[in-house]
């Protein structure tokens, strides 16, 4: 894995996060680090589309063809979610809740199928190119923004202008251009119209990461005449964004709501494309209501659609006849960390004693319920490398206790446990999940001072060595180890460990190293195996839950398929 | 206690010139603590923990990019250069912009604060309302069961946490009987294109009587809710300055002169009652603005309190500087214009 | 939020000494409240809530880090447990009456400090006058600039959640209006004959003071503190309702609130019970509070 392919993916994730989300998905809170189904093999789709949830061949979607006139009416989309977009100028925001809107609104120049990762023509129809340094793209004709103006090459080239030119007099102080400038500002050479449907993207170097990038809602078309008109308040709550897409912008309520209605003359309708549909909403809604409980109280009121919920609230509709639920598989752990600078932390028994004194299954069952699987080794099964031989730590508070006397500390000890302040889907629960551990720790006499901080603080203090023991955890952005297990162990400075836990271990060190440059796969499994082991041994973390994605979405709303690598707006109804 | 207005209390050019004096004294009060308080707003929001550009800038973001975009902002300036230009901005009508959406806190200021006002407004108004007639009720009808049963709803209007009964109320009436709105200042559907900023004022300029009623629909709970901190002590203090009015001579005499009982209360005793009201309604404005911030997040009301909490969980110190100066302000003029309006009407206070 | 301790006292309070304060003794203020229904029910439950929390850790030790029961979680009320359980199975009886505790020893250090500070201030300001009071009063009325919940939220945010810092938070708040209380009762006690007696026999302020002016301040400060007591509570609460106040596993009612918002259609015992719990001590206070001030000083209240 190359670093800038890493790179990619993690800005994907952010962009993937806004629009996977579907129905009562679990990634409230706009986490980066929940689980989703949606991440895994987008990155991987690059060079080699290896990944086995890749290899669906795309089909043509049957739509459900509801009878027009009757569904017409009621085809509104409301959705619940915890903030709002913060503009919807693709080019200038990077939150979640910002792209889910500006993909209902624009249209790139390249997709992602959907249903694999594999990319597809979207606003440009076919490309082509030599040597991977000069790409050709023909434009879709016909294509018309919002507004009636044409979508053909001068307006793409005012976009990559834009993008490009940090003097381009159609930026303003206050933007930024940051995914251009971390994705493309070191690909990208120039731009040049070839004719009105046909434009040319030079290269600094041959690359085909170019296809995948283009797919980024960031690099979203939109209208050069609204850009020209609105000048700096283009797309902001004030303005009004215009692109190509299925939906038309409507109106803006800052932090309360933002409306699309369909756009009937939406090139896609014509284009017979097999990986899309016309779109069977009418408007979508999407709702700002920042406090958890209130939007779960009006997902459960009707008022609501669908709804971006905490991994518990979620739990609570299980059984609930009037939503359907759906379930996809880990990328995600939650786990409990040692600051091996701290004592008792620096003797191993401490550590697991920590590990067998919890009643772990007992606290998946209550805190997860069916959504999340102990987690027995640190990374999930999904992830390669993970090592399905580790057997989690038992659950015998004797044994700690025998643990606790090997390392002198027969009358246990106090210590400070930080919880995360959010809601995080390998946490959905952190304080309430603190409490029952601290219950069990007390029984084997390992006293919690439960603390918890502002979620920036709590981030930085946490790197900074500040903590003696916490709750956190990841989601895995692209499927690779190197994202996962080695994310957490590689030291950031090579010479010494890491200040954040202290952990030395130099044959981990070696092993993960290995693992960035190893090319062979099945090698590269067990190099990573290995490091599993050794962090099973040595106990820097206690990898808690594997939390999956799940989904309670109304029954009511029908069409939803799963296409987890791209928004899918056009697919739903409402058949209330 | 409030003493009777008398009708022989002619205004003459003394008088006019005392109250002028007077109201004059008491707006300049007004300049030194509202200096102040924009002192103590600035230093405030200095001394909270954590980062919030970590949190603007992501989770994963590197330390350098946090440091760069701090300088970027000015935020590692000395502490006094930071609040002179806070203060230079603030004097040009300059709130600063958000960290977090990058709006100007005035523009988003322009929609909150009509949001709250109307909350406010309908609150008090309930309040008062219910407050005064049932505190007119339990002085007439003095110790009988409608006297008992006003105290009692008094009291446990006190006693209730408005955060907890937000909840009940939005699960019983939203969830439950699905008869009121759980949340929102109006339907999804509707999007009413701002005039004033006032829902239900807007929505009639606009001609739409379903858009006025559906408003109103979406104002019973949180404005019920919200009035419990201000009802019971209008309740309880109208009860207490009309029992005090009805003993007052003046009152007997005009039931004496045959005056029916009704008219009595009306044109004489509760005129005189409200005086002592109208103090207390300018000392719940505390009261009212912390209970908007409980209320508002609980029925996601697009107003201050909602964004004052949010900005401290996201430290977006433009935001917060701004709702504490105007928490304090709005809070400030209230007492003012109630001080004042006390003095129009008990000319007393003006000789003080 | 709600009236503030001030807020509600302060309409009676603030007004001139009646002379009966003079005439009435101990004994008769209590024999007056003990006959007022209101005063009644207000002693029977704070006597009644004192007992609880004043036993309980003697009949039932609590250790709030070692409760939890995974098993039990969201369980409805039953014979064993009367209230329920909550999320991590802990019985919410039990939490309810410790939490108990945790409530009036807010409201305990909160009065004490908070009036302490408050009386001793607003005497000196009432009693020395000049620019004393002027400096005392400016403060106050910064201080009062930022209403209750606000400023107690802010305070929080600056020295990070937790019991301790909710207290002083609410101390903070709580100061001026009793400072304002007992500044306007020490005014009118300023101008009485016995003092200006006192003073003619050569009697130094001190004296005065401790003599003269806090006797008969006194009742005031309790009426004052016994009233405040509800807003103590309902402020703490909702501090911890919003995750400000004090930290879990602490069995504080707030916090008890806040963990169940997300199960009310389940299980709407987890809420409602801490709910209920919360009103009937405030409304205990409120009625002794009101009794006490009818008691001392029946022409207070306009009621009798």
């Amino acid at each position: 894995m190359n670093g800038l392919e890493k790179h990619l993916s993690r800005r994907q994730l952010l962009r993937l996060l806004g629009i996977g989300s579907t129905g009562a998905v679990l990634a409230a809170c706009g986490a980066s680090q929940t689980a989703s189904p949606t991440q895994a093999p987008a990155a991987k789709a690059t060079d080699a589309p290896a990944a086995p949830a890749a290899t669906e061949v795309p089909k043509p979607t049957d739509a459900p063809a509801p009878t027009e006139a009757s569904k017409a009416a009621a085809q509104t989309l409301i959705i619940g979610r915890g903030g709002d977009s913060v503009a919807l100028d693709p080019a200038v925001v990077t939150d979640g809740e910002s792209a889910r809107v500006c993909t209902a609104v624009y249209d790139t120049l390249t997709i992602i199928e959907g249903t694999s990762t594999k990319v597809v023509p979207w606003l440009a129809e076919s490309w082509d190119t030599k040597d991977s340094k000069v790409w050709t793209f023909k434009l879709r004709s016909g294509v018309k923004f919002h507004d009636g103006t044409e979508c053909n090459a001068d307006a793409v080239k005012f976009n990559f202008d834009r993008w490009m030119d940090p003097k381009n007099p159609y930026r303003y102080a206050d933007q930024k251009y940051e995914y251009w400038d971390t994705e493309m500002s070191s690909v990208v050479d120039k731009v040049d119209v070839v004719d009105p449907s046909t434009i040319k993207i030079s290269l600094k170097d041959p690359s085909s990461l170019l296809l995948v990038k283009l797919t980024l809602f960031n690099f979203a078309i939109a209208s050069p005449t609204a850009i020209k008109e609105q000048k700096e308040k283009y797309a902001t709550q004030t303005g009004k964004p215009v692109g190509t897409g299925r939906f038309k912008f409507d109106s803006w309520v800052p932090n309360d709501k933002i409306t699309v209605v369909r756009n009937d003359d939406w090139w896609g309708n014509t284009a017979n494309l097999a990986y899309t549909q016309k779109p069977l909403l009418e408007k979508i809604i999407w709702r700002s209501i920042p406090d958890n409980s209130t939007r779960f109280a009006e997902y459960q009121a009707g008022t609501l659609d669908m709804a971006d919920l905490a991994q518990t609230d979620a739990l609570t509709l299980k059984g609930n006849p009037e939503y359907t639920e759906t379930t996809s598989p880990s990328l995600a752990v939650g786990y409990i960390a040692f600051n091996q600078a701290v004592k008792p932390f620096d003797k191993v028994e401490v550590r697991k004693a920590w590990a067998h004194a919890v009643n772990w299954d007992a606290i998946i069952t209550t805190f997860y319920g069916e959504y999340a699987k102990r987690a027995t080794c640190f990374q999930p099964p999904a992830i390669l490398g993970h090592n399905p031989e580790i057997k989690a730590y038992e659950y015998s508070p004797e044994k700690a206790k025998e643990l606790l006397k090997a390392a002198g500390l027969e009358n246990g000890f106090e210590t400070d446990f930080w919880y995360i302040p959010v809601v995080r889907g390998y946490f959905p629960d952190s304080k309430a999940l603190a409490e029952a551990m601290a219950a069990d720790l007390a029984k084997v006499g390992i006293k919690l001072n439960l603390k918890t901080e502002d979620w920036g603080a709590y981030l930085k203090d946490r790197k900074d060595g500040k903590f003696a023991s916490w709750a956190l955890g990841w989601g895995s952005d692209n499927g690779d180890p190197d994202n996962f297990i080695g994310y957490h162990f590689i030291w950031s400075d090579p010479t010494k460990p890491n200040i954040e836990d202290s952990y030395n271990n130099p044959k981990l060190q070696e092993l993960l190293q290995k693992g960035r440059t190893e090319p062979d796969a099945a090698n590269r499994e067990k190099l990573y195996k290995q490091a599993e082991q050794i962090v099973h041994d040595d106990v820097p973390r206690i990898p808690v839950a594997w939390p999956e994605g799940v989904s309670f979405t109304k029954k009511y709303i029908k069409g939803d398929k799963p296409l987890v690598f791209r928004d899918k707006y056009e697919l739903f109804s409402v058949e209330k | 206690m409030p003493n009777p207005v008398r009708l022989d209390d002619q205004p003459n050019r003394i008088h006019y010139w005392l109250m002028g004096s007077y109201i004059f004294r008491r707006i300049l009060m007004v300049i030194p603590v509202l200096i102040v308080v924009s002192f103590v707003s600035f230093g405030f929001i200095r001394l909270i923990k954590g980062d919030p550009v970590q949190i603007m800038l992501g989770e994963r973001a590197p330390a350098e990019e946090v440091e760069k975009f701090k300088q970027q902002m000015g935020l590692n300036d000395p502490m006094p250069i930071q609040y002179l230009r806070y203060m230079q901005q603030l004097l040009q009508g300059n709130m600063g912009k958000s960290l977090i959406t990058r709006v100007p806190v005035t523009t988003e200021l322009a929609y909150r604060l009509p949001a709250t006002i109307e909350a406010i407004f309908f609150a008090l108004l309930i309040g008062v309302t219910v407050g005064v007639s049932m505190g007119v009720l339990a002085a007439i009808k003095r110790n009988t069961a409608i006297d008992l049963i006003a105290n009692m709803v008094a009291l446990l209007g006190v006693a209730m946490p408005v955060f907890w009964l937000a909840l009940v109320m939005i699960y019983l009436f939203g969830v439950f009987l699905k008869i009121l709105p759980p949340g929102a200042r109006i339907d999804a559907n509707i999007v009413i294109p701002p005039i004033t900023g006032f829902y239900l004022i807007d929505s009639l300029l606009h001609g739409r009587t379903d858009w006025f009623v559906d408003a109103l629909k979406h104002m019973v709970m949180p404005s019920l809710v919200l009035s419990t901190t201000v009802m019971p002590s209008i309740m309880r203090l109208t009860r207490a300055s009309m029992l005090e009015v009805l003993r007052a001579d003046y009152i007997r005499t005009a039931r004496a002169k045959g005056l029916k009982m009704g008219s009595v209360i009306l044109r004489h005793a509760l005129r005189n009652a409200l005086l002592p009201v109208i103090t207390t309604i300018g000392l719940q404005i505390g009261g009212l603005l912390g209970g908007a911030i409980l209320t508002e997040n609980a029925f996601s009301w697009t107003g201050m309190g909602q964004w004052f909490f949010g900005a401290i969980s996201r430290r977006d110190y433009p935001v917060l500087q701004a709702a504490i100066l105007l928490n304090a302000t709005i809070f400030v003029i209230m007492t003012m214009l109630v001080d004042i309006s006390y003095a129009l009407i008990d000319p007393r206070i003006r000789y003080k | 939020m709600k009236t503030t301790a001030a807020a509600r006292a302060k309409p009676g309070i603030v007004e001139p000494l009646r002379s009966s304060v003079q005439r009435s003794t101990l004994h008769t203020a209590l024999r007056r409240l003990w006959r007022s229904p209101n005063g009644r029910a207000g002693v029977v439950i704070v006597a009644f809530i004192l007992f609880v929390s004043i036993i309980t850790p003697f009949i039932d030790p609590y250790d709030p880090t070692q409760d939890s029961n995974l098993p039990m979680s969201r369980k409805p009320p039953s014979l064993e447990h009367p209230f329920g359980n909550d999320f991590i199975g802990r019985d919410i009886f039990r939490r309810i009456v410790h939490g108990a505790r945790v409530s009036l020893a807010v409201a305990l250090v909160t009065m004490v400090v908070g009036t302490t500070l408050s009386t001793t201030i607003g005497v000196l300001a009432g009693f020395f006058g000049g620019w004393v009071d002027t400096i005392i009063q400016r403060v106050g009325e910064l201080m009062q600039a930022f209403p209750g919940i606000p400023l107690a939220i802010a305070i929080v945010a600056i020295f990070g959640p937790g019991l301790f810092n909710t207290i002083v938070a609410i101390t903070i708040v709580g100061i001026p209006g009793g400072m304002r209380v007992s500044r306007a009762v020490t005014l009118s006690l300023k101008t009485r004959e016995y003092v200006e007696s006192a003073r003619a026999l050569g009697m130094s302020e001190l004296q005065i003071i401790t003599r003269h002016v806090m006797p008969n301040l006194l009742p005031y400060i309790i009426v004052g503190a016994t009233l405040g007591v509800g807003g103590v509570i309902l402020n703490a609460a909702a501090l911890g309702f919003l995750g400000l106040g004090a930290q879990p596993p602490t069995p504080e009612w707030g916090v008890m609130i806040s963990e169940a918002v997300r199960f009310l259609r389940q299980s709407p015992h987890m809420a409602i019970f801490p709910g209920v719990a919360i009103i009937l001590t405030v409304v205990g206070f409120n009625l002794l509070g009101d009794g006490l001030r009818d008691a001392i000083d029946p022409s207070l209240s306009g009621t009798s």
